[in-house]
């Protein structure tokens, strides 16, 4: 990141490093593939129009481009009034340890959450950023994160949980 | 701290943001408490299958499923900074690609675009198809 400062991105290389990673991130937080497409190519063109903005010395070019993407995506469901839920059966039959009903569980169980606490899962789970790069992206302090976190993986917890905890009711 | 508290510190512990001090009164907990010691099982167990959650392929067929008006934004945002950079003297493509590059202009531009970028990204190709697409639609010919 150091040596960065002063210089704009490339939008070609950005593109081609985050492109999979970015429609992803939309795709699990529930929106249809056509406008998860849309949206991927919406966040370079976003990162055209506005990469002077990008400051290296405050944060990676890939948390820029999750922070883009996350108001396109706040844009996009405003606009469709709707949270969509969608599944794709052929994509859990494609894994391995995790049975099928288990995947479709554990996307019901993150589609549930409130936005917040759902996006913040995504971000560290499958896209590896830390609570200071989830708290830039969402622009809350980095103490929430971590309470969004537990918050978002018990409830994940308990809706697959096989027994309840002594301490806890039952579901 | 009571169960709640460590379970947050369990959550912090997955990704490494936990302090030492907390890990080790979690750890020492655990040894005590049977259904902190379930829980913890249990979230290891959800996130195992958690991170199974497949990863999708972006398709490059996306193209044809932009909207008119966002295709034309795109392909316009892009011209511009593409213009721009000329102009400016100062693209972000190293000079020495540079070197055999025509003015920017009509065909020769896009033709330049292409020297530029040999191994054309969806973007880019994406504006060029619009680009010519466009043009024809102008001026009266097939798609």
């Amino acid at each position: 990141m150091n040596g960065l400062e002063g210089t704009l991105p490339d939008v070609d290389s950005a593109f081609r490093l985050h492109r999979v990673d970015l429609f992803n991130y939309f795709r699990r937080c529930g929106l249809p593939r056509p406008a998860a497409e849309d949206l991927t190519q919406s966040v370079f063109v976003v990162l055209l129009k506005e990469r002077s903005r990008f400051d290296a010395g405050r944060g990676s070019l890939r948390v820029f481009l999750f922070g883009i993407a996350r108001n396109l995506r706040l844009q996009w469901q405003r606009g469709a009034r709707m949270r969509v839920v969608e599944w794709e059966t052929s994509a859990a039959a494609a894994t391995r340890g995790a049975t099928t009903e288990e995947l479709f569980a554990v996307r019901e169980a993150v589609l549930a959450l409130p936005d917040p606490q759902r996006e913040a899962l995504l971000l560290r789970e499958f896209h590896g950023l830390d609570y200071a790069e989830i708290a830039r992206v969402q622009q809350i302090p980095t103490g929430t994160v971590r309470s969004r976190l537990f918050q978002a993986r018990d409830a994940v917890r308990r809706r697959l949980r096989p027994n309840p905890i002594e301490d806890e009711e039952k579901p | 701290m009571n169960c709640d508290s460590h379970r947050e510190v369990l959550s912090a512990m997955l990704d490494g943001e936990a302090d030492p001090s907390e890990i080790e009164a979690c750890l020492r907990h655990l040894e005590s408490c049977p259904a902190c010691s379930l829980y913890r099982d249990q979230l290891d167990a959800s996130r195992a299958i958690l991170r199974e959650w497949p990863e999708e392929t972006f398709a490059a067929a996306s193209r044809a499923r932009m909207s008119p008006d966002r295709r034309l934004a795109a392909a316009a945002a892009i011209l511009l900074a593409l213009g721009l950079g000329f102009l400016a003297g100062r693209s972000t493509i190293p000079r020495a690609r540079l070197g055999a590059v025509v003015p920017p202009s009509g065909a020769a531009f896009r033709e330049t675009q292409r020297t530029i970028y040999p191994d054309l990204n969806e973007v880019h190709s994406y504006v060029l198809l619009q680009t010519d697409s466009s043009r024809s639609e102008r001026n009266g010919g097939l798609r």
